[in-house]
């Protein structure tokens, strides 16, 4: 059996089959990146005009017909406060668990399975699950406050999630060498498990956030589907009130009302946040990484 | 010979299936450095995490025997694992400052039990600071990252650490084993320097650091202690054959 | 003299704050499980009344779907909501691997970042966008097809089809790239080193070892698929028929919110026995992808 002289080997020239292949791979992912820009910038072309400070800084008024989706702002901002209040400590709370505490296997297992079930649920069951519990069995009615717990469920995986990744990067001398100075656990966990995993926490929180802003079909089902009104009262009767995000509100305008332009406007607002969170994404990442 | 510090009898551990120490009795003495040394995989570094109770948060582990600490056995039920550790400092195979300042990282011990006062700890700082030899070094920049020192440096900061909770034994793991030759000599150096006050266990798989160092030396295999004496007898006149076979080199 | 401090506690070995926290913990650790559990006790219980009521067979194989005269089959919903994952799936399963493989082994350092910062905007685009640009721009696409084949133009299963592909697609690909990536290093230049060309080693050593991982992401992408409910909502048309590919259809998910609001009594009811049957193909799906999972871990072991 004879080499090919090594020229041919060297030789750039490829099989028909593979320049296909090529070419085909090429084109896909060219495809991709001209389809996100098409659909980023379509929406931003649409939307952008429709943004106006009244836009953003009153309720929608039907006497006068202006719109604005100052309501919905608020409620979106309140939902996602709130509702990480609640979410992050729960969700460090179950990942220092699993990491530092459980010994028992089974247990272990059960809490990851848990989590990976609350992953994959989608969000309208979330709606079906909080609207049957916290708004009837509880007694919450249809509100802001069903929204947010609701929420905390769902996003709940998320931050045990990015938690335990970073709390299984700390090294674990760091352990011992606290241990073996005399620091009980949780004094162990409170001055440097804790600190060491915040890049962690932080995106996790950034993910919950985006994952709540972009929820609607839970929300339309356990906070309800009208912003036409601000929040009024104390805190707690206002989160007792129903009321829509911008997700929810998006969805008002653009299915029952028919009101494309509005529709395209609340959507801009909210890539726009969307880029932004996964800026900061990146931009944790870049910057502790840097520490 | 000077006072016993700790003793241990019939100490076995058994790690899941595998019994790892089987049946340890030893005696360390006050104001000495005493040496463990031995094959890898021979258990001495096991046995010096049972003198802390550095094995308590393994899975599966389960302990034997007794190990007394001053006339008190450190695995009875009422024993303070905190004050134990306290009382009883580490220093660790690979240097491991924590992600903080150097001055910190030295107050972290003493912070632990309690002390809060500002002056109170400056001092300790200093003073651990200048016991471990590495004072002159970092006394400008305490407030800097600890993770920004050199591997020695790293190290002396780890060995000052175990000190500002002032202990009375202190178990060192390798503390040489991931360091260049110069580091390593000052940390002789300085364990030379800290038997004055206190009572040292290392474990070296270095012999000429265990001959060079310590007062005692003791042999393990398997997890047997095949041999304990002075240092002097252990490497001049071996009476086990397989202590002699080690240490003149023939395995291991 | 030396000093001798003693080790002994008056106390009980364990502070009381250390055992509290470890409570505290271990409540925050079960915080997932009972959600789960509370969620599947509230699922079947909701859900199973109409279920119960109608008989399994009649609710899950009946064709018509009239709440007015109560009668609650939804066979046209779940064929329409396997149809349209499974098409979905098989599209976005060949192009996701393809652009995996284009990210993980063939594109430079940043031109992959680039694209994946646009994958990451793509993943967290909310789906009520998908949908407004689903009814505006993939819905009239398919009006040309519509016409040609005499059908009135409208929402369609073709059109839940391409928006469930463009919305599973950021999944797939990252769970593929991540696959892709851990394939040990040895394994490919063993490949190059016997002369194959790099295309070939991608196809014959790498994705074949990226298998399990692979699966996994079409699984994740089969849960997200099958879970969506607004933006197919948005642009399936809705109506509860048997499906065909240009005509509109209902999807499982859709009929919830799509009747949500003026449903009650027996009729709300089957809204619920609709979310479990969903329940029930969703938590498949989860078993399904932790066996793979396990498989892929012990493999790699």
């Amino acid at each position: 059996m004879n080499n090919p002289p090594l020229s041919r080997i060297t030789g750039k020239r490829r099989r028909p089959s593979e320049f296909l292949l090529y070419g085909l791979i090429y084109l896909l992912a060219a495809c991709l990146a001209v389809l996100v820009l098409l659909l980023v910038g379509y929406i931003l072309v649409r939307g952008l005009p429709a943004i106006t400070v009244p836009f953003l800084t009153t309720a929608e008024n039907p006497i006068l017909e202006t719109v604005g989706i100052f309501p919905s702002i608020v409620n979106t901002l309140y939902i996602v406060f709130f509702a990480l209040i609640i979410c992050v400590p729960l969700g460090v709370g179950g990942a220092v668990y699993l990491s530092e505490y459980a010994k028992n296997k089974k247990l272990v297992g059960a809490i990851q399975f848990a989590s990976e079930t609350l992953a994959g649920i989608p969000s309208i069951l979330y709606g079906i699950f909080g609207y049957v519990f916290f708004c009837v069995l509880l007694n919450l009615h249809v509100s802001l406050i069903a929204g947010v717990l609701t929420l905390t469920i769902m996003v709940l995986p998320i931050m045990m999630r990015t938690t335990q990744e970073a709390l299984r990067a700390v090294p674990k001398a760091y352990r011992e060498g606290a241990l073996g100075l005399g620091a009980t656990k949780w004094y162990l966990i409170r001055t440097i498990l804790i600190p060491s995993s915040l890049k962690g926490i932080l995106t996790g929180v950034i993910l919950s956030v985006g994952r709540m802003v972009s929820e609607s079909a839970a929300l339309l089902l356990v906070a309800g589907g009208s912003a036409m009104y601000m929040p009024r009262g104390s805190v707690w009767e206002q989160l007792s009130h129903s009321g829509s995000t911008l997700s929810v509100e998006l969805y008002r305008y653009a299915m029952s009302r028919g009101d494309n332009g509005t529709a395209f406007g609340i959507a801009s607002v909210l890539i726009v946040i969307v880029a932004l969170l996964n800026l900061l994404t990146r931009f944790v990442a870049w910057r502790l990484n840097k520490k | 010979m000077n006072a016993i510090k700790l003793y241990t009898k019939e100490l076995h551990l058994h790690y899941g299936e595998a019994h790892v120490l089987k049946g340890i009795d030893i005696e360390v003495p006050e104001h000495c450095v005493t040496a463990l040394i031995g094959p890898s995989g021979c258990g001495k570094s096991t046995f010096l995490k049972t003198l802390n109770r550095m094995n308590d948060a393994v899975a599966n582990v389960k302990i034997t025997g007794e190990v007394m600490l001053d006339g008190e056995d450190i695995y009875a039920k009422n024993v303070d694992v905190t004050a134990l550790r306290k009382k009883v400092g580490m220093v660790f195979q690979a240097p491991n400052p924590f992600p903080m300042s150097i001055y910190d990282n030295i107050a972290y011990g003493p912070r632990i039990h309690g002390e809060k006062k500002r002056i109170v700890l400056d001092e300790i700082v200093e003073q651990s600071l200048r016991d471990a030899a590495i004072w002159d070094e970092v006394k400008d920049r305490l407030k800097k990252p600890a993770l920004g020192l050199s591997g020695g440096q790293q190290q002396r900061l780890c060995i000052a650490r175990s000190l500002a909770t002032k202990p009375e034994l202190l178990l060192m793991d390798e503390p040489t084993s991931a360091l260049d030759p110069i580091s390593t000599s000052k940390i002789e150096e300085l364990i030379d320097e800290l038997r004055k006050s206190y009572s040292i266990v290392i474990v070296t798989h270095n012999m000429q650091q265990a001959a060079r160092i310590s007062d005692y030396t003791a042999f393990f295999l398997l997890g047997d202690l095949v041999e304990l004496g002075t240092t002097g007898d252990i490497f001049s006149n071996p009476k086990d054959r397989r202590t002699e076979d080690y240490i003149t080199g023939r395995f291991g | 003299m030396t000093k001798k401090t003693s080790v002994l506690s008056g106390k009980s070995a364990k502070p009381l704050v250390e055992r509290a926290m470890n409570l505290i913990f271990l409540i925050c650790g079960l915080a997932s499980v009972i959600s789960v559990v509370f969620m599947t006790v509230y699922m079947v219980a909701s859900g199973g009344a109409i279920i119960a009521e109608t008989g399994v067979l009649r609710f899950l194989l009946g064709r018509i779907w009239n709440p007015g005269s109560s009668e609650f089959g939804i066979l046209p919903m779940i064929l329409a909501s396997l149809l349209a994952t499974l098409c979905a799936v098989l599209v976005a399963l060949p192009v996701g691997v393809l652009i995996a493989v284009f990210l993980a082994k063939l594109s430079p350092g940043k031109l992959a970042a680039g694209m994946r910062t646009f994958i990451d905007l793509l993943a967290g685009i909310p789906s009520v966008i998908y949908g407004l640009l689903g009814a505006l721009l993939i819905v009239p696409m398919i009006f040309r097809l519509q016409k040609a084949a005499g059908l009135p133009n409208g929402g369609s299963l073709l059109a839940a089809i391409l928006i469930l592909v463009i919305m599973i697609l950021p999944t797939i690909i990252s769970v593929s790239e991540t696959a892709l990536r851990t394939v040990p290093k040895q394994y490919e230049e063993a490949a190059l080193a016997l002369g194959s060309t790099r295309l070939q080693c991608i196809f014959k050593v790498t994705i074949p070892a990226a298998k399990s991982g692979i699966v996994a992401g079409m699984v994740l992408g089969t849960g997200r698929a099958i879970g969506e409910a607004m933006a197919v909502m948005m642009v399936s048309g809705n109506a509860a028929i048997m499906p065909e590919l240009l005509r509109p259809v209902r999807l499982l998910t859709a009929a919830i919110p799509i009747e949500w609001a003026y449903s009650s009594g027996l009729h709300r009811q089957a809204l619920y026995g609709i979310g479990l049957v969903l329940f029930v193909f969703i938590m498949i799906i989860n078993i399904l992808l932790r066996q793979i999972m396990k498989k892929g871990g012990a493999h790699d072991e």
